[in-house]
């Protein structure tokens, strides 16, 4: 069961990825003002979107872990919060390559890049916490309480967009979407296939993270 | 055209580069079991005895 799903998610994902890359590069008519620079938005939304599950996926194993004080919700947690950087990383450096032509600058102090910024700090903290050596049942506490108080800056990157005089463009609004029907699609077909790969790879890390926990536990328990 | 390519360049490389140190933590921990399969069939202790002197 589990290796056909992640078989099925691979293909899945094989496949929506052929078609979001078509999408992007084919498919989509090129921008007006900013030419062909516009393509990595096809990338880099669906990146930052797929960032956002992550984190909240982190954080609702957080909530779990205070919960139940199971160790799987932790290695959940883990797993999210770190293909979470991953993709916030690439966010971070695909926005800047688009900046860069387009602004004429790598990065602005603008609200959005800066609350998204300081979203990747705490998750880069929260990596560091738990690389840190100590009790691990104190660790993973911690842990959720940091993935749960770091989510907190998601729906800030939301509406700093929105309500602040952000740089960024808004593309969703609650009337409408900002793009053409071949771009919309595109940009859909980037979303389908991001969101494919982030549960493929999560299911990869996730079985990764509780075989390591169980192999220590037995090194412990044989000590 | 080249800040579009560098762009997807620069995604795909960190993701085959996560994807390496994935398979890399995979294969330490298969080496990690193998170790414990030997040690268990041999008796000894799971964890391997440190230079110092105990296993624990």
């Amino acid at each position: 069961m589990t290796r056909s799903l992640d078989g099925l998610l691979a293909w899945g994902t094989f496949v929506t990825m052929l078609c979001a890359l078509f999408g992007a590069f084919v498919f989509a008519q090129t921008e007006q003002v900013m030419g062909d620079i516009q393509r990595i938005f096809y990338v880099h939304l669906p990146l930052a979107w797929i960032s956002f599950l992550a984190f909240g996926h982190a954080c609702w194993a957080g909530v779990q872990y205070l919960r139940t004080g199971r160790g799987e919700w932790d290695a959940v947690g883990a797993s999210a919060a770190e293909i979470g950087v991953l993709f916030s990383t690439l966010v971070i450096v695909t926005g800047s390559l688009w900046a860069r032509p387009v602004w004429g600058a790598w990065w602005t102090w603008d609200p959005q890049l800066m609350t998204y910024l300081i979203l990747w700090l705490i998750y880069v903290g929260y990596l560091m916490l738990r690389s840190a050596a100590g009790d691990d049942l104190r660790r993973a506490r911690f842990a959720a309480v940091f993935a749960i108080v770091g989510f907190v800056d998601v729906p800030l990157v939301w509406f700093s967009a929105r309500y602040l005089r952000a740089l960024s463009p808004v593309i969703f609004s609650t009337h409408s979407i900002g793009l053409a029907p071949s771009m919309a699609w595109a940009l859909l077909a980037g979303l389908v296939a991001w969101s494919l790969f982030y549960a493929l790879l999560f299911r990869s890390r996730l079985r990764l993270g509780l075989l390591e926990a169980q192999v220590a536990n037995l090194v412990d328990e044989g000590a | 055209m080249a800040y579009l390519f560098w762009a997807f360049a620069v995604v795909w490389i960190g993701i085959f580069l996560y994807l390496y140190g994935l398979v890399r933590r995979s294969r330490a921990l298969e080496r990690e079991v193998a170790e414990l399969r030997a040690r268990t069939r041999a008796g000894g202790p799971a964890r391997p005895a440190r230079p110092g002197g105990g296993g624990s």
